[in-house]
């Protein structure tokens, strides 16, 4: 084989590996685009093709259905648990869930303002009042938290914008069981409300709750993603670095 | 189903057919690749979905039964941490972020046209690629919860981020490299070289 034959060969080989790379560049941003595509815009479709988990938690003033949740304990500290208050905080594709249970010796009203929910770090402070025709906050009608019953039709509210997030229940009662609560917060609505992008909160978000009138502390509902477009660039691209070093070395072997 | 799906999938399908009667085998490879990540998103996410989350969730109950660091509540896919010296619960929730569903899927669709497989090969090391990537996950989750429980949650950031996302992609990578480079080597044929039939003549 003559030199120049040989040396338009090698020509040849190079710029077919160029486009070998060229087009391994646009596979590896082809699946980027699919996978960060696919993140962010799955969650929609998965909420409305998925049955949602824990759809048996009706907000109808029963709290029964809080008995299988995990439960968690907000409190200031005391010797007799007085104020040691049973929270209880779960999500799915749809909505989250709120429970507060008053220790039976507290003697205080359950506290319905200053529910603090923060989603990644942004907080989104909420109160439970009624809601009027506007399905805004209806300042004249007020719970009376110190009548016993069970107050249906309350809404989680924020203070601006003022439209209602989901449906409430309230409980007033003396002994044991004490006074409680339960809230179920659209997550869409929230999304709207927070400013945050559609999507965020079923996205491997973290949530935060804490009550400051209710006790220290925080009950967080976080996320664990997988960070699934970072581990499929390492991947593909450990094993395209290891093939082209690989064919580099015996081309020049 | 929305019909400019069935549309974009006979175009796929088609184009495939078109680079495998034209022997362009790398560009078979990666459209087929890219092609299947889709359509899998489109048709089993949602369905995988649910399933992986529980899974994943009874798996990690399993063990944080055994060692106390976690209590799983399987039906709402949610892993709860119970309080330690900290003032704070921790809940960690599977969803499809975290159910491993989408690495699975990546796998299987650069698997599905990778040609050193024979089709049956590609069928049994798919299967035992999402099984380790399952339990990749596994592990992952279960180390969180174990810094998680140990440290409190201040800890998260790192357990989550830094230390879970590292054993993950370290056990994935290795994955990779078995299954797409260390095959393809051991597969290689080295020179020209051929075995000659054997035949009961030619010793006659």
């Amino acid at each position: 084989m003559t030199k120049r034959m040989k040396e338009t060969k090698r020509k040849e080989r190079m710029v077919s590996n160029k486009i070998y790379i060229l087009c391994s560049a646009i596979f590896l941003l082809c699946m980027t685009s699919v996978v960060s595509t696919y993140a962010s815009t799955s969650v929609g479709l998965q909420a409305k093709t998925s049955q949602s988990n824990t759809s048996n938690i009706t907000i109808d003033g029963y709290y029964d259905d809080w008995v299988d949740k995990p439960m968690s304990t907000l409190t200031y500290g005391s010797d007799n648990g007085t104020t040691i208050h049973d929270v209880s905080m779960i999500k799915d594709d749809n909505y989250i869930y709120i429970y507060l249970k008053m220790h039976p010796n507290y003697t205080s009203a359950i506290p319905i303002d200053a529910i603090n929910l923060s989603i990644n770090g942004k907080v989104c402070q909420l109160f439970i009042r009624y809601a009027n025709n506007q399905n805004t906050v209806d300042w004249g009608h007020q719970v009376n938290l110190s009548q016993n019953g069970t107050y249906l039709g309350l809404h989680p509210f924020t203070s601006y914008p003022n439209n209602s997030l989901g449906d409430a229940a309230v409980t007033i009662s003396k002994g044991n069981p004490n006074d409680r609560f339960e809230m179920r917060i659209n997550i869409k609505d929230l999304e709207k409300v927070m400013s945050l992008k559609t999507g965020t909160i079923n996205n491997g978000s973290q949530l935060k709750l804490s009550m400051p009138n209710v006790g220290g502390g925080t009950i967080e509902l976080l996320g664990t993603s997988t960070g699934a477009l970072l581990g499929i660039i390492l991947c593909v691209g450990t094993v395209m670095v290891v093939k082209l070093r690989r064919a580099n070395k015996a081309r020049l072997a | 189903m929305n019909w400019l799906i069935i549309v974009c999938f006979i175009i796929w399908l088609y184009f495939l057919t078109v680079f495998h009667r034209g022997n362009l085998n790398y560009f078979q490879y990666l459209w087929g690749s890219v092609g299947l990540f889709v359509f899998m998103c489109i048709f089993i996410q949602p369905t995988l979905t649910i399933i992986l989350k529980q899974y994943v969730t009874s798996v990690v109950g399993i063990i944080g039964k055994v060692t106390g660091i976690c209590e799983a509540y399987y039906e709402y896919s949610i892993i709860f941490i119970p309080k330690q010296s900290v003032l704070s619960s921790i809940s960690l929730y599977i969803d499809y972020e975290c159910s491993g569903v989408i690495e699975m899927m990546a796998f299987v669709s650069l698997l599905a046209f990778f040609q050193v497989y024979e089709v049956g090969q590609r069928i049994i090391v798919g299967v035992i690629g999402c099984v380790c990537i399952f339990f990749f996950n596994v592990i992952r989750i279960v180390i969180i919860c174990a810094i998680i429980f140990q440290f409190g949650s201040g800890s998260y950031y790192v357990a989550h981020t830094i230390i879970g996302r590292l054993v993950f992609y370290t056990l994935s990578i290795l994955l990779y490299y078995y299954v797409f480079t260390k095959q393809q080597i051991v597969k290689q044929k080295v020179g020209g070289f051929s075995y000659a039939e054997h035949n009961e003549n030619t010793n006659k």
